[in-house]
């Protein structure tokens, strides 16, 4: 059987990268690791690192067959997402190679490879067992990331970039205004409070929302005062979204409201009150008055965010 | 256009309940795949389009009711060795099962369990075919067929239709209400089967079911490190704090503090 394991990571945080880190050590494997579209080594001891660059998914598929090709390889671990799912089909593909999807668990029991994945919709898990040479497993966007510091690689290579070609032809790309944009599917998501004090304070909202490309959503209170309508409600008698940077703004993190919010990858919190449990959940806190900061920073990235203080420079 | 719709089916325990006599049901993500390609068909006069499953007898009633949604015909794949979450062998049987010159094959962006979120893309692989995901809707303009594509921040692009290609449907849109007429024409109907061809055995068993993972794990679970009071709190937020990750911005200026990081963080172009 082969001894060593691959994990395909797609983006800084990488749940692939977890997964492969954690077996290699329970199984005293040797872990090797191709990053796409990131430099930043996960955490952990690699025996050979490829940094890959910016890859469409056919590039990154015949990179991963050549390197199976050249390496037997127990367990390839692929992040999800758009182009993980597709690396990982084609790559099972091309190589005759058995597939799980949503893994979130991995380990060897007699030699045989386990893979715990989600089943029916989340409701419980499939123990998968793997009795082939090798596995393609894609990761389930519920993994975390690996642990935070840098990794280590024994070898590392570096990949040319190569020219892109566009599979589809393009004719032109818009963007949507927030008002347009679902809230189930926005990047960003810039909620309102009881803070805002009214349509006005969600006409600014809207503005920097338009700013940063994502939609506006509000909290109960504000669409109980008829602020914004129902569809734009985030929380338990709302929409429950997980953008990848939610910014509340004047909303005090009621339990309803954050049931709805809380797995936003990067939550900002505006408030004027220093107190206000939103910011026991907030990744980035700033207390002060809603009214100032977002014009401000409406006119900031508008303008082009200056530079700023050093102390967040260490910022995240 | 000939247009071939992949259509999964998902157990649902209600349905069981229920008059049916089948406790399946098509998923979310293929009655987003049918709307679109129900679109697809209103572009282009002529157009036909065909719902293809690889799926036990028991998705038989899922598959009629894609009919009743406005389906031209259906077919279902299965053969004494098929297997659910046998990707490979499913591949080939749905190719097996597109209709004669098919053009264009849409399915949903994603579906539970069974690997079927993986398998639009070994299929497009088998065909040889390239795969696109977030199609939103399928439209003429200046006598072109184009397809409407769901991209990150809020934006859409417009891409000509490329024939010979798989789409992903993006999860909008509205299915049609099937007429009574449809729908007993529907139950009438013969779903042909296709004898899927017999794999080699499969390497991935399913050894069991253990509880849902906790995604949420950290929900009403004050730290343990917390006073009282500051339990309550965390309870009343949610849960714990993430005081691990957490920044504050403090001092003047504060929105191009705020400003810079959304900018490092690759929110700003």
């Amino acid at each position: 059987m082969p001894s060593r394991v691959l994990a395909v990571a797609l983006g800084e945080r990488s749940g692939a990268a977890s997964l492969v880190q954690k077996l290699a050590r329970e199984s005293q494997l040797e872990a090797d690791i191709v990053l796409c579209n990131t430099e930043r080594l996960p955490a952990g001891a690699w025996a050979q690192a490829t940094m890959a660059g910016r890859l469409d998914e056919s590039q990154l598929v015949d990179l991963l067959a050549d390197a199976c090709a050249h390496t037997a390889y127990r367990a390839i671990v692929v992040d999800d997402g758009k182009a993980g799912r597709e690396a990982g089909a084609r790559l099972a593909l091309r190589c005759g190679l058995p597939a799980v999807s949503e893994g979130v668990a991995l380990r060897f029991a007699v030699g045989e490879l386990q893979v715990t994945r989600i089943a029916d919709g989340g409701s419980r898990t499939a123990i998968m067992v793997s009795l082939a040479p090798s596995t393609v497993v894609v990761a389930s966007d519920s993994v975390g990331d690996s642990a935070a510091g840098p990794g280590k690689a024994r070898e590392t290579t570096r990949l040319a970039p190569s020219p892109r070609q566009p599979l589809f032809e393009l004719i032109r790309e818009s963007q949507l205004g927030p008002a347009e944009i679902d809230l189930l599917e926005a990047d960003v998501v810039v909620a309102g409070g009881r803070g805002m004090g009214g349509p006005a304070g969600f006409a600014m909202l809207e503005e920097l929302a338009q700013a940063l490309g994502g939609t506006v959503g509000a909290s109960r209170v504000a669409v109980d005062a008829g602020w914004a309508p129902y569809a734009r409600q985030v929380g338990l008698t709302g929409k429950t979204v997980s953008p990848r940077l939610y910014i509340a703004c004047g909303i005090s993190g009621a339990p309803h409201h954050v049931l709805g919010m809380r797995d936003s990858s990067l939550i900002v919190a505006i408030n004027s009150d220093a107190q206000a449990p939103i910011f026991k959940i907030a990744h980035v806190s700033v207390v002060g008055d809603v009214h100032t900061i977002v014009p401000d920073l409406i006119a900031s990235l508008r303008n082009g965010a200056p530079s700023a203080a050093p102390a967040l420079a260490a910022a995240r | 256009m000939n247009i071939a719709v992949l259509l999964h089916a998902t157990h649902d325990a209600e349905l069981a309940r229920g008059v049916t006599h089948s406790s399946y049901r098509l998923d979310d993500a293929s009655i987003a795949a049918i709307v679109l390609a129900l679109s697809a068909r209103r572009a282009e006069a002529g157009s036909t389009v065909t719902g293809i499953a690889a799926g036990p007898p028991e998705w038989d009633a899922a598959v009629r009711h894609a009919l009743s949604l406005g389906l031209d015909s259906v077919t279902r794949a299965w053969g004494d060795g098929s297997r659910q979450g046998d990707m490979l062998g499913q591949a080939g049987a749905l190719t097996a099962a597109l209709p004669h010159a098919c053009d264009l094959i849409v399915a949903g962006a994603s579906a539970a369990g069974d690997e079927s979120e993986l398998l639009p893309f070994a299929l497009a692989e088998h065909l040889g075919w390239p795969a696109i995901e977030g199609a939103a809707g399928i439209g003429i303009e200046d006598g072109r067929a184009v397809m409407q594509v769901r991209a990150n921040g809020g934006k859409r692009r417009t891409y000509l239709l490329r024939r010979h290609s798989v789409l992903l449907a993006a999860n909008s849109g509205v299915a049609p209400y099937p007429t009574v007429a449809r729908q007993v024409a529907a139950r009438r109907a013969a779903v042909p089967l296709l004898p899927a061809p017999s794999t080699c055995a499969p390497a991935v068993t399913l050894q069991g079911y253990g509880p849902a993972r906790p995604v949420t794990r950290h929900l009403l679970q004050p730290s343990s490190s917390a006073n009282a009071a500051g339990r309550l709190r965390q309870l009343m937020s949610g849960g714990t704090s993430q005081a691990s990750s957490s920044r504050t911005i403090a001092g003047s200026r504060l929105a191009p503090q705020l400003a810079e990081l959304l900018k490092k963080e690759g929110f700003v172009q």
